[in-house]
Order: C-alpha cells, then sequence, then structure tokens
C-alpha cells in the first residue's frame, strides 16, 4: 500500500486552502480597521477553530451524523450570505445595521463574540465533515494513512498559501469591508464546501437543489391556489406553462436569479445613494471632492461582490453537466401481472430491493406501459411509486445521492420523503409488501397511472 | 501671508533667455497685474506659477509646495485643486454649452453637478446662456464662461494671461467688474497678465516687467 493517497491529500489541500484564504481576508478587512486587538484575536481563532472541529472525530460516523454535518455546511453557508446582505444593506442604507444601539451592541465583547461566530461557521462545518469524511477512509484501511496526508496537505497548503499571498492581499485593504468580507468567506463555502471527497469537492449541487426546490415548490404552491380547479381552460395551458418554467433550463437561471437579485440589488443602492456629506465642508468644490471619494471607495468594494457573481456563474455551469452524468437511471424492467396484481420479490438472483438503489418496473395494462418503482427509504422501509408525480409530464426519477430528481423539471426529492403525495413527489402506490415480496394491485397502478397521462382533476388523488 | 513665492527664476530657450533670474512674493488674496511690452516673459512667468512649465533654474512655491519637487501626476491634482486658469483664447470645447464646459471642469476635480455649474454661470451674468455653445456666445460672454469654469473648483489662485486681450473697451470693462466683484466675494489671489495698462486699474499691484526682469513693482491704492 501506497503511503501517498491521492483523495484525503487533495481534501487537505482543499481545506488548507480555504482557511488561509479566508484568513487573509479576514485579516485585510481588520488591517483596515486598525484595531491591533481584533487582529490578535483572529489570529488565536485561525488556530483554535481548526483544533476544535478535530472534536468531531469523537463522533461516530453514520450517515446520520454525516448528512447533518452536510445540511450544517449548507445553512453556514446561508447564514454568513445572510449577514453578508444585511451588512450590505445597511451600508447601502448609510446607515448602521443596528442603529441606535450600535454604541450599546458594539463593544469588544459583542465584537468578539461575532468574530467567534462568524469564524465557526466559516471553520467548523466544512473541516469536520472533511475530516470524518477521511475518518471513514482510515476506518475502512485501518490506518492512519489518510489522516496524515490530509494533515500534511492541509499544513502545506494553509501555510504556502498564507506566506505566498500575504503581501499581495495587503492590497485588499480598500476592497474589503465587513459585507465583502463575509461574502468572501460564504463564497469560498459555496465553492470548497463539498465534504464527500471526490464526490462532492463543492456546495454547489447541494445549495442549487436546494433553491430550485424552493423556487418549485413556490411556484408550484402559488399555481395551485391561484388555480380555479378544473378550469377547461387553464387546465392545459397551466401545465404547459410550469412545464416551460421548469425545463432544465429555466430553473438554473431561476435559481441564480434568487440569489443574485437581492446582492445585485444591494449593490446597486450601495453605489447609488447620496453621499452625506459633513457639516464642517463648505465650499461646493470640497464638497464634490467629498462625494468623489466616497464614491470611489464603495465601487472598489462593489468589485469583489460582482466577481462573487461572476465566480458563482462560472462553477454553477461547470458544475452542473457534471451533476447529471453521475445521477443514476435504470432501464424499467418488465413485469407480467397475474391474478390482476403484480408481484415483486424483495430478493431474487441478481437483485435486491433494499440494496438502496431505485429499481424501475414496467408493467403491460390494457395496452398502457405503466412505470413505477420501487426503493428502500432511509429507515430501512420500502416504498412504491409511480414513475411520475402529479405536475410534470411523466418523465420519471432519477436517483442522486440521497435523492430522486424528476428528470422533467429536476426538483430534487428526499428519499426518505417517499410516500408522500402532492406536487412533485412521485405518485405514491399503495402495496402490500410481505417479507418476501411487493404486492401491487392492477387496478391501483391503473388508476394512477390515468390520472397522470389525462390529469383530469387538479385536486391531489385520495390514495 | 505669502501665497506665491518665486526664487531667482530663470528659464531658458535655445534662442534666447525667457527669464533672467525673478524674484516675487504674492501675498494671499492680493489682485497682481503683470505688465510688459510683447516678448517680455510675462507668460511664461505665469505658466511656471501654474506649474504648466518647468522653469532652468529657481523655485516656486505656491501655497508652500514646491512644485517643481511634484511628479507629474501631483502637479496635476494640485493644480486642479489650487489653481484657475483664464487665457486670451476662450478654449472651450466647441460641442459642448457654456453649462457642461463648467461641468467638464467639475469632473476633472471630482464630479459633475449641473445646479452648481448653472449657478456658477448665473452669477457671472449667463443666466440667459446656459445652452449655448461657444459658437453662438460673444467673445465677451466666452471670457465669462471661462471664469466660470476657472472658478468652478473654489481655486485659491486665479491665473490670467491676457483675459481680455480680445475684447473691446466695454466688454473688457465689464470682464474686469464681475472679476473684482468675484474676487470681493470669494477672496481668491489674481495674477493677471497683460500688456495693455488699462487693465491694470483693476489691481492692487502693478509688476513691469521688461526683458525677462521685474523692473517696477509698486502697490496701488484701490
Ligand atoms: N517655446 C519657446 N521656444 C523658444 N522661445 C520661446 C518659447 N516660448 C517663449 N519664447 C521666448 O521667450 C520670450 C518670452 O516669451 P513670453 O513669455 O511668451 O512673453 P510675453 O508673454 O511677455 O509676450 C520671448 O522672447 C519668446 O520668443
Ligand atoms: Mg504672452
Amino acid at each position: 500500500m501506497s503511503l501517498f493517497q491521492a483523495e484525503p491529500f487533495l481534501i487537505g489541500l482543499k481545506e488548507g486552502a480555504k482557511l488561509s484564504i479566508a484568513f487573509l481576508v479576514v485579516r485585510a478587512y481588520l488591517l483596515g480597521l486598525k484595531r491591533e486587538w481584533l487582529l490578535w484575536f483572529s489570529r488565536l481563532l485561525v488556530v483554535v477553530l481548526p483544533i476544535l472541529s478535530g472534536l468531531c472525530l469523537f463522533l461516530p460516523v453514520t450517515p446520520k451524523t454525516q448528512s447533518y454535518i452536510s445540511l450544517s455546511v449548507g445553512y453556514s453557508f446561508g447564514l454568513l450570505y445572510l449577514l453578508s446582505l444585511g451588512f450590505l444593506y445597511s451600508e447601502a442604507r448609510g446607515e448602521d445595521l443596528f442603529g441606535v444601539l450600535s454604541p450599546l451592541i458594539v463593544n469588544r465583547v459583542t465584537l468578539s463574540a461575532f468574530m467567534v461566530i462568524a469564524g465557526a461557521l466559516f471553520v467548523l462545518p466544512d473541516l469536520s465533515g472533511s475530516l470524518l469524511y477521511v475518518k471513514t477512509q482510515a476506518e475502512l484501511k485501518e490506518s492512519l494513512g489518510p489522516f496524515l496526508n490530509m494533515l500534511g496537505a492541509f499544513g502545506v497548503s494553509a501555510f504556502s498559501l498564507y506566506f505566498l499571498l500575504k503581501n499581495r492581499s495587503e492590497r485588499l485593504v480598500s476592497l474589503v469591508g465587513l459585507p465583502q468580507c463575509l461574502l468572501v468567506l460564504a463564497l469560498i463555502k459555496l465553492i470548497g464546501g463539498g465534504t464527500r471527497g471526490f464526490t462532492e469537492l463543492s456546495l454547489i449541487p447541494s445549495v442549487q437543489k436546494g433553491l430550485m426546490k424552493l423556487i418549485h415548490d413556490i411556484v408550484h404552491q402559488t399555481f395551485v391556489t391561484l388555480m380555479v380547479p378544473d378550469h377547461p381552460i387553464l387546465k392545459t395551458t397551466t401545465w404547459n406553462f410550469i412545464g416551460i418554467l421548469f425545463g432544465e433550463r429555466v430553473s438554473l437561471w431561476l435559481s441564480l436569479f434568487v440569489l443574485f437579485v437581492p446582492l445585485f440589488a444591494f449593490v446597486m443602492s450601495y453605489l447609488n445613494s447620496p453621499v452625506e456629506v459633513p457639516e464642517g465642508i463648505e465650499l461646493p468644490a470640497q464638497r464634490r471632492k467629498y462625494k468623489r471619494q466616497i464614491k470611489n471607495k464603495r465601487l472598489l468594494r462593489a468589485v469583489p461582490v460582482f466577481l462573487f457573481m461572476a465566480l458563482i456563474v462560472i462553477n454553477w455551469f461547470a458544475q452542473r453537466n457534471e451533476e447529471i452524468t453521475r445521477l443514476y437511471n435504470p432501464e424499467p424492467k418488465p413485469v407480467v401481472a397475474e391474478d390482476n396484481k403484480v408481484v415483486i420479490p424483495i430478493s431474487s438472483p441478481g437483485e435486491d430491493l433494499r440494496d438502496g438503489a431505485v429499481h424501475k418496473f414496467t408493467v403491460d395494462v390494457k395496452g398502457e406501459d405503466i412505470r413505477f418503482f420501487i426503493i428502500k427509504r432511509d429507515d430501512g422501509s420500502l416504498v412504491a411509486c409511480l414513475d411520475a408525480c402529479e405536475v410534470c409530464p411523466p418523465e420519471g426519477y432519477a436517483q442522486g445521492e440521497g435523492y430522486l430528481v424528476c428528470l422533467y423539471c429536476r426538483t430534487p426529492i428526499n428519499i426518505q420523503s417517499l410516500g408522500k403525495s402532492g406536487g412533485c413527489n412521485p405518485i405514491p402506490l399503495k402495496a402490500l409488501i410481505t417479507d418476501r415480496d411487493v404486492q401491487i394491485a392492477l387496478g391501483e397502478l391503473y388508476r394512477k397511472w390515468e390520472f397522470v397521462k389525462t390529469k383530469h382533476s387538479k385536486s391531489t388523488i385520495k390514495r | 501671508m505669502s501665497i506665491i513665492e518665486v526664487q531667482s527664476l530663470r528659464k531658458d530657450y535655445s534662442t534666447a533667455a525667457a527669464l533672467r533670474g525673478v524674484d516675487l512674493v504674492i501675498e494671499k488674496g492680493q489682485w497682481v497685474s503683470i505688465i510688459g511690452p510683447s516678448g517680455s516673459g510675462k507668460t511664461t512667468l505665469l505658466n511656471i506659477i501654474g506649474g504648466l512649465d518647468h522653469p532652468t533654474d529657481g523655485k516656486v512655491f505656491v501655497k508652500g509646495t514646491d512644485i517643481n519637487a511634484l511628479s507629474e501626476d501631483e502637479l496635476s491634482v494640485f493644480r486642479r485643486e489650487n489653481i484657475g486658469f483664464v487665457f486670451q483664447q476662450s478654449h472651450l470645447i466647441p460641442y459642448l454649452d457654456a453649462t457642461e464646459n463648467v461641468m467638464l471642469a467639475q469632473y476633472f476635480h471630482s464630479l459633475p453637478d449641473r445646479k452648481e455649474a448653472e449657478e456658477a454661470l448665473k452669477r457671472v451674468g449667463l443666466g440667459h446662456r446656459l445652452t449655448h455653445r461657444p459658437s453662438q456666445l460673444s467673445g465677451g460672454e466666452q471670457q465669462r464662461v471661462c471664469i466660470a469654469r476657472a472658478l468652478i473648483n473654489n481655486p485659491s489662485i486665479l491665473l490670467a494671461d491676457e483675459p481680455t486681450g480680445n475684447l473691446d473697451r466695454t466688454n473688457t470693462r465689464n470682464v474686469l467688474e464681475l472679476l473684482r466683484r468675484l474676487h470681493q466675494e470669494e477672496h481668491f489671489t489674481v495674477v493677471m497678465v497683460t500688456h495693455d495698462p488699462y487693465v491694470t486699474e483693476w489691481a492692487e499691484r502693478v509688476i513691469k516687467m521688461e526683458d525677462g526682469r521685474i523692473i517696477t513693482d509698486e502697490s496701488v491704492s484701490g
């Protein structure tokens, strides 16, 4: 066995780079503030936080802890992003986020607390996620090799980047205010926040999925509530409309839009908001000069924000294709009905319904090819659903990691939530699940498939 | 308090010397006329004081700054923040109207501000000519636009080289009266070069030059 292991090594490089780049940006911001003690405090944090995240190694490695950590990476990205929007907003309005309370709130204690929180949000989820992932590898190989590889690479990239870029980063001082600083942290997380090694280096696919789902649900709910049920004109056109809305390309742009609109709006209002000239400056030319200086400063600070957007766009599209090819979409296996029901053995040679993969079947009923699938949920139970939902044309679902994706609208569906009906959830099938097989009545299959084909009622079908 | 200090200034050209040792101190807020025959070095002196030209020898201090020690960039910042120029030829941009010509100076200084530019034109009596192009203005009006433009960034020094050289008596008088009013209101320092003794009547101090040297320097009580 060789000493060098590429995956943990790369993970180490990635985490080291994230930490040192983040620290350099924070440092540039703090240098601009000219508060020595904050700088010292940040140095303390950059040492203490990684050590703290090492504590996660005492956690048991279960899919549950891993999915919690994945979630916390996503949420911490969201929080940093929202925080930066908040501060950008208050800067754009030319007022302090805390208004009159700011002298009470902004003191050493709260500033340090804020730094601890922002730092913890940035460092802990990602690093502990990566550490846990490497721990699973170490357990598999029963050696400390993966850890050593990761730690070595971490040290190398953290220190070399720090010393390489240290002097350059000092030129960033005029570019970063607090919102820019937080935004860069969020960006680093977004681009490099994956915690599953090679399979997920970046957070973008999951943020993409989350945003698409959010938009999809909002739009879907709006339509469902706005629509007069069963109105003959609305019926076909509306579904077509929703179809266009959730075509692959549109949803991609829509979710980018959701991420960017607030950012863009804040930057524009930040750039355009009037400059308050202080009392003492009276000559018109002096006042103009003051305004000019402020505007220049704002323009400089808008640069990292636009850079942030550009980087997201680039990565967004770079990640997308990769994601689609990663999906698992097996050919449906033809089955034959007997006694007006289909019976599928749980375990047959070459196939086990409980292996976690999606198992697709097709059955001929009255000349219709009806597609359905059976899959094991996270809690171990089996569930059967049509390979179609109530909303989209029945293109079916493919499987990603821990979720199914509607091939038409790309909405991700959590596997554990299968069996719920409505919206873009696959339509659940009543099935008799015994120790040996899964039995589904043909009538059930036919009735629900007919609904999919005609969509003759917009109210959710009864189970 | 002196605002301009010139020490043993020389300017040599290959053919001849334009300035042969000039020493001069100008007080803040003074209105100084420099008069002399054509070729006596007036323009050369004014350009060196304004940082548009470099001396062969000697020093120029403007507001305490040795302007020849500044880099080109520093010098142009220094100029646009401290000095306004008016020349005999108006140097207005022909395809911009009066207001826009003034706004251009604001733009190079900091930010354009139309309202402020219009106010400035009203103060030089051109409220009715705001949107006229230079070609639609008389010589006197053009020179007023130039004055508004020169003063728009609140300079502490106004350098004027034959500003009335192209104007008839009436217009000369009007422009100088206007300048006197602004000078009294805003207290900037005026250094005005002329070959016309009539123009020196508005000055508090008259310096005569000949052949690159100062020959007389007298204060006049207005
Ligand atoms: N660029 C130049 N090259 C050569 N000689 C010049 C140049 N500029 C001015 N001179 C000469 O320097 C002298 C002073 O010129 P100037 O300062 O323009 O005089 P004034 O403004 O008093 O008429 C003149 O003899 C003129 O010919
Ligand atoms: Mg001349």
